[in-house]
């Protein structure tokens, strides 16, 4: 009885850990195993992404003639709408796994009937996702770096590496916003099961709003507003003039940093209050390992 | 006895697949996937608009691009300068392209999940008419789909639809339709023989999409990519469903020929390829493995 007693309360400490390192990394390998099972689908989420992004290279072409325009230049201040496009899907991929990913993931393993099991390890929850998070992390940090080196042999692209340190620091603040949506996402997906369509809006909602292919000052006014409190839209402006300009300045990486951490606060409160309501709900009803 | 029971067995059943039992069997297939497909009517609306707002980011890239409607370029290169019509009709042709290859291509991965394909498959109708029931099904509501972005993309962006052109535009589509039967065969081949076969599915259908000019006109393309699309009904198909939507555009007697001599080619090969996978899995018995 006493054994039992004092089991619980290790099991209760355990869990009550917000930040367990150790759990967290546990559940990134127990997803990296499976993940390098399959090492040709990371090649092809690297590549993927071009295939999607050409035919606007394309259409860009058959508009103007040449990689440029007039109006293109003023409204961007870039000259060749190609490293833009390259630049803004480099950043998009990020957003595209974490959200999908993070939202996915819980869904996966309720297909595959293991969600249950995955719950009652003694942690966090928290630490569960962010172990989901960082898989996602690792991949697309692959997946970026293929899309990258292709797309430079590709389109002849000359991206300035001097400034990638703080390239680096927007999108990991970046990815503390986006890993907040995706906390949000998950604790959707667990309230509403299929997660299918909520994402997809979600998705058609960024790729409108974050400037992948065109300049923020395209977009009509009031959408202009709302698309600078997507994290994205906030790293884009800093990464652009870091890798194709290498023209960030201290006070723009300051002030766009500052930016991504408000950002970051407001998406961590929002997803963490959202998936322990969605969790407590579905505790309470007993179907969180249905469909 | 036994051979005497199951030879009237097959005459029967061959006496019931005459054309208008299959006619009837396509339609009771298409009309299952309805019923279905009514229980979720939050699904109809986002199915029927998301390809609209999906077409959003390439018309502000447009937009960033020329700064206005027209585009000198385009004009040179195709006829039309109005690219917002003529990027738009484009994409309003491959969504309705991507919707039916996706939803009739993995119609038997599908069942394959409700576990009902092997149900289906026993059910006395030839296969090329059981898989036409599931195209049939998404041809159906690719058109209301596309009807809606039509009128969306009027309504929205302004653009110009010639309306005397809509009787050529649906016969080229309902063509290339038959070619992408001959798609559909194929995908459900590497359905059929791979189970998850996605990457397959995904990197075939990216490649069609990129050669099948929706955003820009062949001229474009590098010529080795010309070739391809040349030989794709698709690209045929999209060409005179634009040109006769288009007040600009002329739709010429040899844009039909290339349609139908690719749709042919297309769509022959599709169904030899089906029987011949078919035939092989029903000999392995691996039709309801995962």
């Amino acid at each position: 009885m006493n054994l039992e007693t004092e089991l619980d309360d290790r099991i209760q400490n355990q869990a009550a850990k917000i930040l367990d390192f150790r759990a967290i990394w546990t559940i990134t390998k127990m997803n990296m195993t499976i993940v390098l099972r399959y090492p040709a689908n990371i090649v092809l989420w690297g590549l993927f992404p071009i295939i999607w992004f050409v035919p606007m290279i394309f259409s860009g072409y058959a508009l103007s003639g040449s990689s440029t325009s007039p109006n293109f230049t003023e409204l961007s201040g870039y000259t060749d709408f190609v490293p833009f496009l390259v630049v803004g899907w480099f950043v998009y991929i990020w957003i595209d796994s974490t959200i999908w990913g993070i939202g996915n993931s819980l869904r996966e393993e309720q297909e595959e009937g293991t969600l249950e099991s995955i719950l009652l390890i003694p942690t966090s929850r928290i630490n569960i996702l962010l172990g989901y998070s960082l898989r996602e992390i690792l991949i697309t940090l692959m997946s970026s770096v293929v899309l990258v080196g292709t797309s430079v042999i590709l389109f002849n692209l000359q991206l300035v590496v001097s400034q990638i340190i703080p390239t680096i620091i927007l999108i990991g603040l970046m990815l503390l916003g986006f890993i907040g949506m995706g906390i949000m996402m998950a604790g959707m997906v667990i309230l509403f099961k299929s997660p299918g369509i909520l994402l997809e809006l979600f998705d058609i909602f960024n790729s409108t709003l974050v400037p992948v292919h065109y300049p923020v000052s395209v977009l009509p006014s009031s959408l202009r507003a709302i698309s600078f409190i997507i994290p994205a839209t906030v790293a884009l402006v800093g990464v652009r003039l870091a890798l194709i300009k290498g023209a960030l300045t201290l006070q723009t990486f300051l002030s766009l940093s500052f930016h991504l951490i408000i950002l970051a606060v407001i998406f961590w409160s929002l997803g963490l209050g959202i998936f322990k309501l969605a969790e407590k709900h579905t505790r309470k009803t007993g179907k969180i390992g249905g469909y | 006895m036994f051979s005497t029971v199951e030879k009237m067995e097959k005459n029967q059943i061959t006496r019931k697949t005459s054309i208008t039992n299959e006619l009837r069997a396509a339609w009771s297939i298409t009309k299952k996937e309805w019923i279905i497909r009514a229980s979720y009517p939050l699904e109809i609306i986002y199915f029927a608009l998301s390809p609209f707002l999906w077409m959003i980011p390439v018309i502000f890239f447009g937009l960033s691009i020329t700064g206005g409607a027209d585009s000198t370029n385009l004009a040179e290169l195709v006829g039309t300068s109005d690219w917002k019509t003529f990027i738009i009709l484009g994409m309003v042709f491959t969504n309705a392209i991507t919707m039916i290859i996706y939803g009739a291509g993995y119609s038997f991965r599908r069942e394959q999940n409700r576990g009902t394909l092997e149900s289906i498959y026993v059910s006395p109708i030839s296969r090329t008419t059981l898989l036409s029931g599931f195209t049939l099904h998404y041809v159906s509501f690719t058109l209301i789909s596309t009807l809606i972005q039509i009128i969306a993309a009027i309504v929205l962006f302004g653009i110009n639809i010639n309306a005397l052109g809509i009787a050529v535009a649906l016969l080229s589509f309902g063509i290339a339709i038959t070619g992408i039967q001959g798609i559909v065969f194929i995908f459900s081949c590497f359905v059929l023989k791979f189970r998850r076969a996605w990457i397959t599915t995904e990197i075939a259908i990216n490649f069609l999409l990129f050669i099948t000019p929706a955003a820009y006109p062949i001229a474009v393309l590098p010529t080795v990519f010309q070739v391809f699309s040349k030989a794709s009904p698709l690209t045929w198909g999209l060409t005179i469903f634009r040109s006769a939507l288009m007040p600009d555009l002329i739709v010429s007697y040899e844009l039909f020929v290339n349609l139908i001599i690719s749709t042919i080619i297309l769509f022959a090969l599709g169904w030899l390829l089906f029987r011949f996978i078919e035939s092989s899995i029903r000999k392995t018995g691996s039709l309801q493995k995962f």
